[in-house]
């Protein structure tokens, strides 16, 4: 696919073009498509814990082995008045839109249960990565079950 | 009595001839023979062979999808490069339908080419369509698929697709933080990075026009819509919401993207209005609503939603607001996009765990399903409705690849990626218009 | 084209009433103007009689259309063709023979437009091409033929609107160039083959 670095935008102008046949002149000029950058504002610099809840496929009902992460994690978070950031994953399987609603309930269950066991709502930040933050390569069960998952990280 | 009678019968004919009086046969389906065409090779005058000549170019091009039959050169019995050398016994000989001649001759300008070139009917020895044109000779590539498009058009009734691009993510396999928005020539030319970042890019859309992609970006480290002037590079950021910012799809008359927020808690469909900068809501439910698609007469929406307990396809009239089911097949539909007929839907569909990509008949709800390879996903029409672009997975390379499908699922093929992680594809509406 | 159709019926309806007015007032007896259909008949040609010269041939047999899966491969050898009889049977490669009734009717000269019909519309399929184009298209053609079969003229009658498809047709009449098989008393020919309608439909 990938070929050329340059790209030409082609345009053309017909003269009279009539129902059976047709003569028409053209002139061609080049143009070019222009790239855009831009910084990431979004760091990890002040990050102090992560950790991991698993998930069965279509599904965001945390275990009791999450469940206990979480209420071990929101005891600190309330104890250092820490931030957290609750990121919802999910396998390849489905279509990208609609995993990233599925990973954003995955992460909202996680931020209730934080909210249940005493974080202060304000605290709490969601968002949905959806299947595009794999952290295992791999169209297998043993890498869909490490991608269905919640990352909770503290600041 | 006999001079009555023939009043009578003269009457009768005269409104009877008003309508048909003659024998009518209808011919329903011809042959399943594909439409031979001889591509001559064009005169060529200038000191320097180029790359790939000019009647290579379109040689190529026609022979893409299948379509059509493409005489080699070493199979011709002669050689005209004007319409007046052709001898069409030769042509009928070998059962062409179709002969192109032309020539590319030096331009009196520097660096600039001569091209012209005739269509011609051999059966009925008649010229279908001439065009003479001028060039660069840097751009004979662009100029190539041009005429692809137009000797398409002649032949096919419906416009080529020869100088449509694609616009794709790339996600290098060995590179985790590298996601890269790229657009493409259908023919693997002229590939470009639109805009690199170290987080998610998904969903790119094209803008009715051709001048700008609407896209989401993680870079601030949330979901949000993104649209990006192709000529300039100037990207414009939508005004950003609370959860999910995604799924944008352009809407026909260019002035609005209809997208999806999750701010009111859960997954609906929004409107976001160019001009004035703000959204309005769409749909309203507790189940998710996402991946809108604008029907070509930009009165409905299509989109996602697993409001009936698993994902199924909705339509929404936008004036009415009413929703209604599409899908009731299967466990799994999702991400459906409209054919530029507005008659039919192409999306994703489960079939026994496996992910392909089925056409839908809104009509009469016929479905079929177009593809065999592996976790298909991410449909994408050609702008004359006859190809389908898709994502899906080497399994053995395990790699990301695009894979296409003629809409009667013909012919397949699959566009092989330097980086193993090519995905999203979004095909471009016609863009060189002639 | 509404007013045209609606034209059409106005004027049918009078020239039919005036026809039988007469009729009873002549005492002439139009009785077989009517025909009786048992079953459609698996064909895919659509034709209409003109009123002719006998008062005996005043009918209207429409035929109806069905799809091409279903279409009628009419085998000349099959065919029982004795005026006398008032059976017509249609060979089908997918349904069944059909067996249809028709009350006096002139079943024979029927019998042979349907045939040599099939046998045009075989040739013309052969080599037909039809481009992509957007679907519901249809272009009418007129042939004018010579005895020999030959195609002497073909214009387009209704265009479809668009020119691949209508060009299309045109090639494939003029790969046919020249009917096989058409051999017919005149009468038959300059009734319904010097000059007809070919509708082309994807």
């Amino acid at each position: 696919m990938k070929l050329q670095r340059r790209f030409l935008i082609f345009t053309a102008i017909v003269f009279g073009l009539s129902a059976c046949t047709s003569t028409s002149i053209e002139r061609t000029s080049d143009a070019t498509a222009v790239s855009a950058s831009t910084t990431n504002v979004y760091s990890e610099s002040s990050l102090t814990s992560s950790s991991t809840v698993y998930f069965s496929y279509d599904n965001y009902n945390i275990d009791s082995i999450g469940s206990d992460k979480i209420k071990n994690l929101a005891a600190i978070v309330k104890k250092n008045g820490l931030n957290v950031r609750v990121e919802g994953h999910c396998d390849e399987r489905g279509t990208r839109e609609y995993n990233l609603a599925l990973g954003e309930r995955r992460a909202n269950a996680i931020a209730e249960l934080l909210i249940i066991n005493g974080v202060s709502k304000a605290n709490i930040m969601t968002v949905s990565y959806g299947e595009e933050k794999p952290s295992a390569r791999g169209s297998n069960e043993s890498s869909w079950s490490k991608n269905r998952r919640a990352l909770i990280k503290t600041f | 009595m006999k001079f009555l009678n023939k009043i009578i019968l003269s009457l009768l004919i005269f409104s009877s001839s008003y309508f048909y009086s003659q024998l009518r046969i209808e011919i329903t389906g011809g042959t399943d023979e594909p439409i031979k065409v001889a591509m001559v090779p064009f005169e060529w005058t200038l000191e320097q062979a180029p790359p790939l000549y000019l009647h290579e170019i379109v040689k190529k091009d026609l022979e893409s999808f299948a379509e059509f039959s493409v005489l080699s050169p070493e199979d011709m019995l002669s050689y005209p490069t004007l319409e007046e050398e052709v001898s069409y016994r030769d042509w009928r000989l070998l059962k062409v339908d179709y002969l192109i001649v032309g020539s590319v001759l030096k331009s009196e300008t520097e660096g600039e080419v001569n091209i012209s070139y005739s269509i011609l009917d051999v059966s009925r020895q008649k010229n279908v369509h001439k065009a003479i044109m001028m060039g660069s000779l840097k751009s004979l590539n662009r100029i190539g698929h041009n005429i692809s498009d137009r000797i398409y058009e002649k032949i096919n009734g419906i416009p080529g697709i020869f100088s449509t691009r694609i616009a794709y993510v790339d996600k290098p396999a060995a590179n985790k933080e590298s996601y890269d928005l790229r657009i493409t020539d259908i023919n693997g030319e002229g590939d470009l990075s639109l805009f690199l970042s170290s987080q998610p890019i998904l969903s790119p859309d094209w803008s009715p026009d051709g001048k700008q992609i609407a896209y989401v970006s993680f870079e601030e480290g949330t979901s949000r819509i993104y649209t990006q002037e192709l000529s300039t590079g100037n990207r414009r950021a939508l005004k950003h919401e609370k959860g999910i910012n995604s799924s944008p799809s352009w809407s026909p008359d260019g002035k609005s993207l209809a997208a999806v927020l999750s701010k009111g808690g859960n997954p609906d469909l929004y409107l976001y209005d160019l001009k004035n900068n703000n959204w309005r809501q769409l749909t309203d439910h507790y189940g998710i609503d996402t991946e809108p698609d604008w029907s070509p007469n930009g009165k409905s929406l299509i989109f996602t939603s697993n409001r009936s307990g698993s994902p199924q396809i909705y339509e929404l009239n936008v004036s009415s607001m009413r929703v209604k089911r599409k899908t009731f097949e299967g466990t799994y539909n999702a991400r459906a996009r409209y054919l530029p007929d507005g008659k039919k839907i192409i999306y994703v569909h489960r079939k026994k765990g496996v992910f392909h990509i089925a056409l839908h008949n809104l009509k009469t709800g016929k479905i079929s399903i177009l593809t065999d390879t592996f976790l298909d996903e991410s449909p994408s029409v050609s702008p004359n409705g006859n190809v389908i672009i898709y994502a899906t997975k080497d399994k053995i390379a395990d790699t990301d690849v695009l894979a296409g499908v003629t809409i009667n699922g013909k012919t397949k093929f699959i566009l092989p990626s330097a980086s193993g992680g090519a995905r999203e594809p979004a095909w471009s509406p016609i863009l060189d218009k002639y | 084209m509404q007013n045209l159709f609606a034209g059409f019926f106005i004027s049918l309806l009078i020239h039919m009433g005036l026809v039988l007015s007469l009729s009873n007032i002549l005492n002439i007896d139009l009785l077989d103007f009517q025909a009786e259909y048992s079953a459609p008949i698996p064909a895919y040609l659509v034709f209409e009689q003109p009123a002719s010269i006998s008062k005996k041939e005043y009918r209207r047999i429409v035929i109806n259309e069905v799809t091409p899966e279903s279409k009628a491969q009419v085998d000349i050898n099959e065919m029982v063709l004795k005026p006398s009889q008032e059976i017509l049977i249609l060979k089908s490669k997918t349904a069944r023979p059909t067996i249809v009734k028709e009350k006096k009717i002139n079943l024979n000269e029927k019998n042979r437009i349907l045939i040599f019909s099939s046998i045009i519309e075989e040739q013309i399929r052969a080599v037909w091409k039809k481009p992509i184009v957007p679907e519901g298209l249809s272009v009418e053609l007129v042939l004018s033929l010579v005895p020999t079969g030959e195609i002497l003229d073909v214009k387009i009658k209704r265009p479809s609107g668009n020119e691949a498809f209508d060009r299309s047709a045109l090639i494939a009449v003029a790969r046919v160039n020249k009917f096989e098989n058409l051999s017919m008393s005149a009468k038959l020919f300059d009734d319904n083959f010097r000059n007809f309608t070919l509708i082309f439909k994807p």
